[in-house]
């Protein structure tokens, strides 16, 4: 076993372990030291991670970087199977998928038609690592792990403590599965599994109404996305005869009758390395099954990374614990679903619409979740706005479909992960001071109260306004920039498309600067003007324990920095373009980089300066202009005060009819099913009614009724 | 006595009547020593019936074919055929990969049934513990008997005992559900009988051994050589002969199923049965509906099978759906419980009948997930009643603060039920979403091909509904604010009876009752492969008959020799129904 192997078992097995132990020990014995088993997993796991990312790195760059014709490269990776989850016999019976098997068969053959004896549904418990995998498991356990510690501070006191180290380390352990998961079904297993963790710890403060209510609908809502991401597993499995990602080779892979046939046959994988070096149109099947795989596949990355017309559950995840925010709902677990499509670029470049849906599906996204960001009041959900908002972004530069588009969504998703998470951990820092408010009409001006939060914060809104040369700014520059090269690309390819990508950067653009506005108007209502405390704080209103300080500064840190370094070295773009799926020659460019990025740049910073300097205009002073636009703009503002009243339109088409169909379906159960049960229950009773009256016990209508049966017998024969 | 898998099995299914035998022995004794009695019987039967398991497991790891099947004997006779010939009735039992699994549930839920009667039953409970042993009995007697008429003594034997249980000790209307729930049943199984009958006299005829043989094995064997071919003419109307038959097993297992729309009487029996009963009904006794189109359906009857096919799927996708429909629209728990069977046990359905492997395997690890989750689920829910007395989900509120144990259980169960990956359930719906879309999507084309897609696409929003249905009632009961239903005091509900005041949260002996099926419900999740793989050797000959028949009757313009000599039913010619007709009804073999 090489450490590669070791590591990648190791990462998710520490925070399985604290999982269990937090669960045994930590309410008798523990107590309040329950955050040990988790602070010890989540450090330890990322360091590991980080040797893990080094390895990586260095086994990928022995891969050649750029494929010629001779030496094809598909990226780097490393499989590690642990148990065998099922293997059926004889399960799938393929017709028209070529590119089964490799290895001694000759490609494109027909294999598995009737008779012949079909593969196996065979699955196992695989991880893998890969400079994706790795890139992941670094950014989520560097958050986990902050974000472990300075829940120290903030859930001190709570009855649940214990409870919230368990659920925390085993969503570290699931999440970390997830993003090393190397198939479908096992991705899909965690995929559901982040979610149950979500929702308990969404719900973690059960006895609140609210909470458990949208513990509910956030597993609910996900849940409508899984039933997408199923039916795509289901076509990827009846299409390609396989969920792993990775070629197999398997002894046991032929059916007995082939026994005889070479003794190493290799299952290609759906995302493998045999398929992604064959010629892509007999790889990967296209049309109207290729475009069903990709969108179905994107309908549960809509419900996972909250994207309309999903998005509905994540505001209402607010309820859950800040730091829960932070880690689950902003750094990781909603990115899963970019993490997915980026994992399946092949199925996505299979079928090109399928990439203009994602692009259209994350701009509208963003621009929709900013447009309702600029009127929230609770502090948690501009921001959970906010998360909606960039995350449409991330769809937005996978949907180019070019290898700068899915770098840099990717890129963007490692940079929100620190800055958003660092909005949220100040906005828990804000939300301890004032004893649990949140909601920024009841306080302000906190900037002397809350100094560190208050500059750390300054840090994370320059990053996500995107402002030179904070984190943020690289990367959602890097998104703009794909777009506006697609559009133009897609110009020789069709003036619709062109003008799509030439919309969504626009669109992109301007949702830019509101995402500076917005941002910017929350922090300068927090923390500036006439300060005011509610009495929930009471003596409470002051800076934050160190134990959540030190995380806050050092993702500052981060956010300042981490952008600039790798923007600069590219070093996030060389090793994540080595994963298989990024390797793929059909996504690489035909030339360099366009060195035209400057203007884009340019104008992305002068639209977020101008978002920053209206916020301050409006919001620094005494708000009066404020007031007077929202009365100018009276229905725009209502509409997107009352969030464009998606969740009541939901409730009137979806949730109430459904409600009434099972009203509905129970009346006909009881009056319909069950009264025809009951009435051929009846029909023994009622034939005895019927035939009762001739058993009178009257010996002469006995007597009388004989001789009328024995006439008419007679007449009978007579007659015949 | 010679220590043979014949003799354990046997001693097995005997056991729990000398266990219900001690128990009136020692009624005197009082409630205390007829408890532990039950439960050691039970505990003892579970040892043997592990034991047997652990041996098909193990047999099933040899690479050598000799080994992998367990030889149980030919059983012991009951009416021996003379030199001539004439019945050949036997005690004869087996298990085999159908059967093992279901086997050692039925073991592990009595031992749970009888820990969550440790303190509900007051009345009579050396009755109470005698039935339940009877019922135990009957239940481990089905799933190993290997003779037609010991099955069916056993299939009704069951009723009886859950009929005086859920007639003396259930809830308010018992009278009405055990007498709706026995007659019903036992309509169903009445036609069972007349089609299983029918199997063997045709064997009888057909086969020319002259002897009429009641052996379950040997049956298999002789319809798979000689199918059922005949057809049955009315007029000038021909009907499939094997598809009667089939319809006839099907009345009974149907309904035990309860395959939608013969489902009604289920909710009623839930509701109103103790809740040991509810959970042998939905743990256990769900499961003979299932296990006998697998035992008889599938392998006697494979032309019907695949004939039917499409009507049974619809009706399990209808099951699916309907059923989290309806379970949605209550507010009784127990109920909406029961309805969240029929929806689980129309994916078994589902996978049964998309006769393939995924789907076999699918479907009879279902079974199996069923009998933990609900089993669970009955068996939490009955320990909430026995603490406050009432079944409405709105009486409740916030319990998860008063009873962080049971809440705990609650979860698991809730989690596996809703088919969470990593849980037991989702390992059971995969494989049959799976092999039904296997079914629709791939293969050849074959007539309602498009059917088969809105199926498989319907039983997969099913799980949607699923979790809205139990995550609803899990927010309902055990989040929000505490709200406790007002109850009697104990002393004025229970006037003279030594009942312990039972704790607030769970006591041990009820966490006992209820962690064997966690342990099983998070092991089946992560290593289905275990659980399969033994089954495995038994499905496959079935999915493969039944898989390639339903293709070849199915498919479109099947060349004349793939075509069944009579459909369903088949209107003749006037001219050749002339001649028949004189004979009125006729069997006649139409090949």
């Amino acid at each position: 076993m090489s450490r590669i192997d070791l590591l990648i078992v190791l990462i998710p097995a520490l925070p399985l372990a604290a999982t269990l132990v937090t669960a045994a020990l930590g309410r008798r014995v523990l107590g309040t030291a329950s955050h040990l088993p988790a602070l010890l997993a989540t450090a330890t796991a990322f360091v590991l991670s980080l040797v893990l990312l080094f390895d990586v790195r260095r086994e990928a760059s022995a891969v050649p970087t750029q494929p010629t014709a001779t030496t094809p490269s598909a990226g780097y990776e490393r499989v590690v199977s642990l148990w065998t989850w099922a293997n059926i016999a004889d399960a799938y019976h393929g017709l028209d998928v070529k590119l089964l098997r490799a290895g001694n068969q000759p490609a494109g053959e027909l294999i598995g038609a009737p008779g012949t004896g079909g593969f196996n549904f065979s699955i196992d418990v695989a991880l893998r690592a890969d400079p994706l995998t790795a890139i992941m498991l670094a950014t989520v356990t560097l958050v986990s792990m902050l974000v472990v510690i300075y829940s120290i501070g903030y859930m001190h006191g709570d009855p649940g403590y214990w409870r919230f180290y368990t659920y925390v380390s085993l969503f570290v352990f699931s999440m970390t599965m997830l993003v090393s998961a190397s198939n479908f079904l096992l991705l899909y297993v965690f995929w559901e599994a982040v979610g149950v963790c979500s929702y308990l710890l969404i719900g973690f403060w059960y006895q609140k109404r609210e909470a458990a209510a949208a513990g509910m609908k956030a597993f609910l809502v996900n849940r409508v996305g899984d039933f997408g991401f199923a039916l795509g597993v289901f076509l990827i499995w009846v299409t390609y005869g396989t969920l792993n990602f990775h070629d197999v080779n398997y002894h046991d892979m032929l059916d007995a009758s082939d026994a005889t046939g070479p003794a190493k046959v290799a299952v290609t994988g759906v995302l493998g390395t045999t398929r992604l070096l064959a010629p892509a149109s007999e790889a990967y099947v296209g049309g109207a099954i290729g475009l069903a795989i990709a969108l179905l596949l994107f309908v549960g990355a809509c419900g996972k990374s909250a994207q309309f017309p999903l998005h509905v559950w994540l505001p209402d995840a607010m309820e859950g614990p800040t730091p829960v925010s932070a880690l689950i709902h902003a750094a990781t677990m909603v990115t899963a679903g970019v993490y997915m499509v980026a994992r399946c670029t092949p199925l996505f470049l299979a079928a090109p619409e399928a990439s203009h849906v994602v692009a259209a599906i994350g701009g509208f996204t963003a621009l929709l979740a900013a447009l309702i960001a600029v009127t929230q009041t609770d502090l948690k959900r501009v921001l959970a706005y906010s998360t909606i908002s960039q995350l449409g972004y991330m769809f937005l530069g996978l949907g180019t479909a070019s290898l700068a588009g899915i770098t840099a969504g990717m890129f963007h998703l490692f940079t929100h992960a620190f800055f958003k998470a660092l909005l949220f951990l100040g906005a828990g820092s804000v939300m301890h001071a004032m004893g649990g408010v949140i909601d920024m009409r009841s306080f302000g001006g906190l900037r002397r109260k809350l100094p560190v939060t208050h500059w750390t914060m300054f840090i994370g809104s320059l990053a996500l306004a995107g402002v030179v040369p904070l984190a943020g700014f690289w990367s959602k520059d890097e998104v703009l920039a794909a777009v506006l090269d697609k559009a133009v690309a897609a110009g020789e390819a069709g003036e619709s498309v062109a003008s799509l990508y030439r919309t969504l950067y626009w669109g992109a653009l301007f949702t830019a600067g509101l995402t500076a506005f917005y941002t910017f108007r929350a922090f300068f209502w927090t923390f500036y003007g006439e300060e005011r405390i509610p009495p929930e704080a009471g003596h409470h209103a002051h800076e934050s324990p160190a134990n959540m300080i030190g995380p806050l500064a050092v993702l500052a840190i981060l956010s300042a920095f981490v952008g600039w370094w790798f923007a600069m070295t590219h070093g996030f773009a060389r090793l994540l373009n080595l994963t298989p799926s990024l390797a793929y020659a059909p996504l690489q460019p035909e030339h360099a980089a366009h060195g035209g990025h400057l203007t884009v740049a340019a104008v992305s910073t002068l639209v977020a300066c101008g978002g920053i300097l209206l916020a301050a205009y409006l919001y620094c002073g005494d708000r009066s202009e404020v007031r007077a636009l929202a009365r100018w703009f009276a229905p725009a503002y209502r509409l997107s005060y009352s969030k464009f009243f998606i969740d009541p339109i939901y409730n009137a088409v979806v949730v109430l009819p459904l409600r009434g169909l099972a009203a509905v379906s129970y009346w006909i159960d009881r009056y319909v099913i069950d009264a025809l049960v009951n009435l051929c229950g009846y029909l023994p009773l009622a034939i005895g009614a019927l035939l009762r009256p001739l058993q009178n016990g009257v010996v002469p209508f006995y007597a009388m009724v004989m001789v009328l049966g024995m006439l008419v017998l007679l007449v009978g024969s007579l007659l015949g | 006595m010679q220590f043979s898998p014949f003799n354990v099995l046997s001693l097995a299914i005997l056991l729990p009547i000398v266990g219900a035998g001690m128990v009136w022995a020692v009624t005197d004794a009082g409630k205390a020593a007829i408890r532990l009695v039950a439960l050691a019987t039970t505990l003892a039967t579970l040892v043997l019936a592990g034991y047997l398991v652990l041996r098909h497991v193990a047999a099933a790891q040899t690479a050598d074919p000799a080994a992998a099947t367990i030889d149980y004997g030919q059983g012991t006779p009951w009416i021996e055929p003379g030199p001539a010939g004439g019945l050949d009735v036997r005690f004869a039992v087996g298990l085999d990969g159908l059967s093992f699994w279901l086997f050692g549930l039925t073991a592990l839920l009595m031992v749970t049934s009888v820990l969550v009667s440790w303190t509900a039953i007051q009345e009579r409970p050396a009755t109470f513990y005698s039935l339940l042993l009877l019922l135990e009995s009957g239940m481990l007697g089905v799933f190993a008997a290997r003779d037609v008429i010991l099955f069916y003594v056993f299939f009704e034997f069951t009723l009886i005992p859950l009929f005086f249980l859920i007639g003396v000790w259930g809830s308010e209307e018992r009278r009405y559900a055990a007498i709706k729930f026995f007659l019903f049943t036992l309509a169903g199984s009445l036609l069972t009988f007349l089609g299983l009958l029918a199997i063997v006299i045709w064997n009888y005829y057909e086969s020319g051994s002259g002897v009429l043989t009641f052996s379950i094995p040997e049956l298999t064997r002789s319809l798979a050589e000689r199918p059922m071919d005949a057809a049955l003419r009315i007029g000038r109307v021909a009907i499939n002969g094997q598809v009667l038959v089939f319809l006839a097993l099907f009345a009974g297992f149907a309904i035990k199923v309860p395959l939608f729309p013969l489902h009604t009487w289920l909710p009623l029996a839930h509701v109103q049965a103790p809740t040991a009963g509810s959970v042998l009904l939905a743990g256990v006794l769900l499961k003979i509906g299932t296990y006998g189109f697998l035992r008889f359906s599938l392998p006697m009857l494979p032309e019907a099978t695949a004939l039917c096919a499409p009507w049974i799927l619809w009706l399990a996708t209808g099951g699916i759906l309907y059923g989290a429909l309806v379970a949605l629209a209550q507010g009784d728990m127990k109920r909406l419980i029961a309805y969240s069977s029929v929806s689980h046990l129309g994916y078994a359905m589902l996978g049964i009948f998309a006769l393939s492997n995924l789907g076999l395997a699918g479907g009879s690890l279902q079974m199996i997930n069923h009998g933990l989750s609900t089993g669970g689920l009955f068996a939490v829910v009955g320990m909430l009643y026995e603490r406050y007395h009432t079944r409405e989900i709105a009486q409740y509120g916030g319990l998860a603060a008063r009873m962080p144990w049971l809440a705990f259980f609650m979860l698991v169960f809730t989690f596996s039920s809703i088919g969470l990956p990593g849980l037991n359930g989702f390992a059971g719906e995969f494989p049959i979403l799976l092999g039904m879309f296997q079914r629709a999507w791939s293969g050849p084309p074959i007539a309602g091909q498009t059917q088969l897609q809105v199926m498989s696409v319907l039983a997969v929003a099913g799980v949607v509904l699923g979790a809205w249905y139990m995550l609803w009632l899990v927010k309902c009961v055990f989040f929000g604010p505490v709200k406790e239903p007002h109850v009697a005091t104990h002393s004025a509900a229970h006037e003279g009876h030594d009942e312990p005041v039972l704790p607030r949260d769970l006591s041990w002996r009820e966490i006992a009752a209820l962690a064997p099926l966690v342990v099983f419900i998070v092991w089946i999740g992560v290593a289905p492969q275990g659980f399969i793989g033994p089954m495995s050797p038994a499905l496959e000959p079935l999915a493969a008959t039944d898989g390639a028949l339903f293709e070849r009757v199915w498919q479109l313009e099947p060349p004349a020799d793939a075509r069944p000599a009579v459909a369903l039913f088949e209107i003749l010619p006037a001219t050749e129904s002339a001649a028949s007709s004189l004979a009125g009804e006729e069997l006649a073999g139409v090949r």
